[in-house]
């Protein structure tokens, strides 16, 4: 898997030179009085990082990849100050083998983010972002030692705490595009309780729980976002 | 702005394997395996002793069948797993870390894991100077040996006659672990047993009996925590002038009199040969190390002994070896050496007293007589007192239609049974009482564990998933439902006072089926998986 990250990550800036070429206007001429309100629709990566001993039987590795998507709208402006709420999906999963056994990590994470951004220039601002909201993880592990899978899901709270810059590489009379790294640490709950077979209502027998520790998805992560802007 | 934005990603991405490429632990990356994983046995817990990740994984039983798991560290590089003999304690010996190259590298070490109080596991680790693979335990709890056996060689240079003495309970401000080293004339140690306490002439003494390869030492254990401890008694087994070796082959033990203290014995099994020896423990002359000391009588009695026992007939005590090649029992009277050839009906090899079970008030001993090599040779009893003027002539076969390989105890309050395992397809439940004995035939190879409170034992196929109940009080065989392969069945006592038997499925990270054992029943049975991947996040 870090294979292909690093591969994606190092085709996206190729991807983003092919397509600044032609869209790219001439050099602003000035920084702006005022901040702009807009709409935003962005999507790209997120890199986690997770310490935690717990996400060892998820993952070879500390990573933690997933898509992102995400929309807000400009509420309040102040000279070259704003204020964008929104709404944020990530969503991922990782899986290994631990200790002979099959396992899968699946995570969404939704958050409404409320964004405060410095307008440095017309093509670039600051923001800074808090970011509170729910995390639901389905933790799977198919051992050899039974015939069923075993899976735990749920959700528990969680937020993020992050700072970025936005910076516009294509600008047309429509949208704006935005190159959007990001950087921040995510906070959130262990989810507690063990992992149960997944067999139906109907079945008689009785199991008791496997019992691996909820992970906690804490840790500091990197955004990478194309943001459209109009 | 092309720029900028191609440096941030080349920067997320060398941040990201930095970062984000931290390796996790290698235990994650080995699956348990039944050859790394021992799966012992304990009162009041089954121990799965991990070595990829150097821990024993307690598994407790509660009420409703559950499974309550506890994790204790053990040394790196284990090489043995026991359990005491009471099965309060589990023993493991580790290697530790091979070769040892820096300060924080581990010891060898022996991890001593007390489950006597299931609510409050205890474990206490003793490192060791040099990894041994001999371990020895002393059957009322207190000493544990380590020694260097010769199956298993742990470094390139080994003193196989250094033996380390774990005192479990050492007074206050002793040091629990003693290095003792036998005087060699050659041999090294092949077996350690730890003598019953034996009254010897300045009192009740407990004894180590190191048997090397043509010697037999002694060692006293009362003694080993003075500032000078008293050094071992070696026996030299071979006679002057002899370049043959006489290699022990088993020892057994007797107290004597009671109103003496000055006749304690230790009878030893030559293999091979047809003498046995006796060391009579009798006062020794003053001013040595030592006060007692042992008298050596050398016997041959026709043929290679392949048992040996003290028993007590009318004629007073003699130590008693059963002699296959003459289909015989030769009695050896301890004080002068005179046999005795009792002829029997088949070539008994091996010999149990029974006498507490089915006479205990007799002052002459019975024994039980079994793994004969003949077809109907079952097992004998063999009564030692005088039988219609014929001494030690009264021997009374059960004929079970082929030969018994095995003689499984029942604990008490059923001691006067005896389950026994015969090479084929079936087992028989001797009541030595009535002098029964009741057929159970199985499918297959039946491998038999009996519960410790007496009540039923349990048949299963190692590597299948058949299991049966056998109520011991009538023999009623019940089969047991289980849809997983069984490694170990266990009988283990609950802190509520119940029993549970946990089946132990040897697949992938193991997994455990958890039955009440006084009513078996799979529709209140419960099924653990994953068990080796819990604990070590």
């Amino acid at each position: 898997m870090n294979k292909w990250i690093f591969a994606l990550s190092l085709a996206l800036p190729a991807t983003a030179s092919a397509a600044e070429t032609p869209a790219v206007p001439p050099a602003a001429s000035a920084t702006q009085s005022e901040a702009p309100r807009f709409w935003a629709i962005d999507a790209g990566l997120r890199y986690g990082f997770i310490r935690d001993a717990a996400f060892d039987p998820y993952s070879d590795s500390d990573l933690l990849l997933q898509g992102t998507v995400g929309v807000s709208r400009t509420a309040l402006v102040a000279d070259r100050f704003s204020l964008a709420p929104g709404l944020r999906w990530d969503s991922g999963s990782t899986r290994a083998t631990a200790r002979g056994a099959d396992t899968l990590l699946l995570v969404h994470r939704v958050t409404m983010p409320v964004e405060g951004r410095f307008h440095l220039h017309r093509r670039i601002y600051a923001f800074g972002r808090v970011a509170p909201g729910a995390l639901w993880q389905r933790a799977t592990v198919q051992d050899a030692s039974l015939p069923e899978t075993s899976k735990s899901s749920g959700w528990v709270f969680a937020g993020d705490l992050s700072a970025g810059a936005s910076l516009m590489f294509i600008d047309t009379r429509g949208p704006k595009f935005w190159f959007t790294p990001e950087i921040g640490y995510a906070f959130a709950a262990r989810r507690s309780g063990g992992l149960s077979p997944d067999v139906g209502d109907d079945d008689p027998r009785q199991f008791g729980t496997l019992q691996l520790s909820g992970t906690k998805l804490s840790g500091w992560f990197f955004r990478a976002n194309v943001t459209a802007t109009f | 702005m092309k720029r900028l934005f191609a440096l941030t990603l080349c920067a997320m991405s060398c941040a990201t394997i930095a970062v984000g490429c931290g390796d996790r632990p290698d235990v994650w990356d080995e699956a348990p395996s039944a050859s790394k994983t021992k799966v012992v046995g304990l009162a009041g817990a089954v121990a799965l002793v991990d070595d990829v990740t150097h821990r024993a994984v307690m598994l407790l039983p509660r009420e409703d069948q559950q499974l309550d798991r506890a994790s204790f560290p053990v040394g790196k590089g284990v090489l043995r797993v026991e359990a005491s003999p009471d099965r309060k304690r589990l023993l493991v010996l580790s290697s530790g870390d091979v070769p040892r190259r820096t300060s924080k590298d581990e010891r060898p070490s022996l991890t001593v894991i007390d489950a006597s109080d299931a609510s409050r596991l205890k474990s206490r680790r003793f490192e060791l100077a040099a990894p041994r693979s001999g371990l020895s335990v002393d059957p009322r709890g207190r000493w544990v040996a380590v020694f260097a056996a010769g199956d298993v060689a742990t470094t390139f240079v080994e003193n196989p006659n250094e033996i380390v003495l774990v005192d479990l309970e050492a007074p206050a401000g002793a040091s629990p672990t003693i290095t003792a080293t036998l005087r060699s004339f050659g041999g090294r140690p092949e077996r350690v047993t730890f003598a019953p306490t034996l009254t010897l002439p300045e009192g009740p003494r407990r004894l180590l009996v190191v048997e090397t390869d043509q010697d037999v030492s002694l060692l006293d254990l009362d003694h080993q925590h003075d500032a000078v401890p008293r050094p071992e008694i070696t026996v030299r087994l071979s006679p002057g002038g002899s370049t043959k070796p006489m290699r022990p082959a088993g020892v057994t033990f007797h107290d004597g009199s009671p109103s003496r203290n000055d006749d304690a014995r230790i009878g030893v099994r030559i293999s091979g040969d047809s003498n046995v020896v006796t060391l009579e423990l009798a006062a020794a002359t003053p001013g040595g190390p030592h006060d007692f000391s042992p008298k050596i009588n050398l016997t041959d009695v026709g043929g290679v002994p392949s048992d040996l026992a003290f028993v007590q007939t009318d004629g007073g005590l003699r130590l008693a070896a059963l002699v296959p090649s003459l289909s015989s029992a030769v009695l050896v009277e301890t004080e002068t050496s005179i046999t005795t050839v009792v002829k029997l009906p088949a070539p008994y090899q091996r010999l149990s007293l029974i006498t507490d079970v089915v006479e205990r008030t007799a002052l002459t001993d019975v024994a039980l007589l079994w793994n004969a090599t003949t077809s109907s040779s079952g097992v004998a009893f063999w009564a030692l007192g005088k039988t219609a003027g014929q001494p030690y002539r009264s021997v009374e076969v059960l004929n079970l239609g082929g030969s018994v390989v095995g003689v499984r105890d029942v604990p008490a309050p059923r001691a006067e049974l005896k389950v026994l395992e015969s090479g084929g397809r079936g087992l028989f439940v001797l009541d030595l009482a009535s002098r029964t004995a009741a057929p159970l035939t199985t499918l297959g190879k039946a491998t038999v564990t009996i519960s410790p409170d007496a009540e039923r034992m349990w048949a299963f196929q190692v590597g299948e998933s058949r299991l049966s109940s056998i109520d011991l009080d009538k023999l009623h065989p019940t089969p047991v439902v289980i849809d997983r392969a069984i490694q170990s069945v266990h009988d283990v006592a609950r802190g509520d006072g119940g029993r549970s038997l946990i089946a132990i499925h040897a697949r992938g990270a193991f997994g455990a089926t958890v039955f009440d054992a006084r009513a078996a029943d799979t529709a209140y049975s419960r099924l653990y998986s994953g068990l080796l991947l819990e604990g070590l996040q």
